[in-house]
């Protein structure tokens, strides 16, 4: 009778301490998982904000906006849930959103590089414009300070000619 | 030879001074104005006005009244952010929070709001919130829970015959550079702060 009581005790000993450590582990893999959400939650708007920066369009920073405040909705409904004790649901909820923020980093990080090499662009076109239109704009002021300068030369020397013609005139009639 | 060379620099100046104006303005029209970065919060009451704060405009909160209020703010950053408004009871004795020093209150913490807010975006949401139990000990009333958006708050927040409870409003927003949440938001190298108080006393039911 003892040995039962003593085998049962054992038993119930191992019992409770593998549930201990099954619960610690399950607590420290959702603390993981937490923070790990959190670090990918800042990583996803980084790098949204970055592709703002680097000019993305306004519908797209308005869809990743979105889509951000739908992870930060399914954390905090997962917080609920876990608090409530439903650590499956829970946990359901935390997978949908880590997966919705990978979307978001993957999009984000290819916006950006789009943006980057939209604004790399817009700079060489600027740079070849600014430098046509400067081409542009030398050739028609040489061209017109030569006319001008032709311009006032015949003036001058049709005017020339007219005091001439005049003087002749004078010298024939006197 | 002479005309030749200076009509030679004249072109040579055209140039460069067409050069300049026009760099001048792809430039500017490339390059995004700096603008100032700030962030707009409010509180305003039921009728989402600055008016009606409390029912019937009596600041004596009895319990389980149900105040309305709603909670905003605008982001004037320029660019996507992460906003967390941060609703913290105190009383008179506590300390608000510290402007020079970009210190928060150290009221007690009743419910927190995050959202991520584009440019020039308005977020504004309704806060509703009642004093649910108190528990009075002599002269002292401390409010044991609050229900703020129909969640349950405990707390021990005690004030004298429950006069001078105030409930504060923090912006909190998420540093770029230690990438961790901080009071108040950074402008280029300023740290600047905003907050609101409303002001209330707590009353017992007449028995």
């Amino acid at each position: 009778m003892r040995r039962v009581h003593k085998v049962l005790f054992v038993f119930l000993t191992v019992q409770i301490f593998v549930l201990g450590v099954a619960g610690s582990l399950l607590s420290t893999y959702q603390l993981v998982a937490s923070g790990a959400i959190g670090s990918k939650l800042i990583i996803g708007l980084m790098t949204a904000r970055e592709a703002e920066t680097q000019g993305a369009s306004r519908e797209r920073i308005a869809d990743f906006s979105r889509t951000l405040n739908l992870v930060l909705d399914l954390i905090e409904r997962a917080e609920e849930e876990k608090a409530r004790g439903s650590v499956e649901s829970a946990q359901a909820l935390m997978s949908r959103a880590e997966s919705m923020l990978e979307r978001v980093i993957r999009e984000a990080e290819s916006e950006k590089s789009d943006a980057v090499n939209r604004a790399q662009q817009q700079k060489v076109i600027a740079i070849i414009l600014v430098l046509v239109l400067s081409s542009v704009i030398t050739f028609v002021a040489g061209r017109t300070s030569r006319c001008l300068r032709k311009r006032n030369l015949e003036r001058l020397f049709r005017m020339e000619i007219q005091v001439r013609e005049e003087n002749e005139k004078e010298t024939q009639r006197a | 030879m002479k005309r030749k060379l200076s009509a030679h620099s004249l072109s040579i100046a055209v140039f460069l001074s067409s050069l300049a104006i026009l760099s001048m303005i792809a430039y500017v029209s490339l390059v995004p104005r700096p603008k100032e970065q700030f962030f707009q919060i409010y509180v305003l009451g039921e009728t989402k006005m600055a008016e009606k704060y409390y029912p019937n405009n009596n600041p004596n909160i009895a319990l389980k009244t149900k105040v309305r209020w709603h909670l905003g703010a605008t982001n004037f950053m320029g660019s996507l952010q992460y906003v967390v408004l941060k609703v913290k009871l105190a009383n008179s004795t506590i300390a608000v929070p510290d402007d020079v020093n970009k210190l928060p209150s150290a009221g007690t913490s009743v419910r927190e709001f995050q959202r991520v807010m584009m440019d020039n975006e308005t977020w504004e949401f309704p806060f509703t919130w009642s004093i649910e139990t108190v528990r009075l000990t002599r002269e002292t009333l401390f409010i044991t829970s609050i229900i703020a958006n129909d969640r349950t708050v405990l707390i021990e927040s005690p004030a004298r015959n429950g006069h001078n409870y105030r409930l504060i409003v923090e912006i909190w927003t998420l540093d770029p550079l230690d990438q961790k949440m901080i009071f108040g938001w950074r402008a280029g190298n300023d740290r600047k702060v905003a907050w609101l108080q409303i002001w209330f006393n707590a009353t017992l039911p007449r028995s």
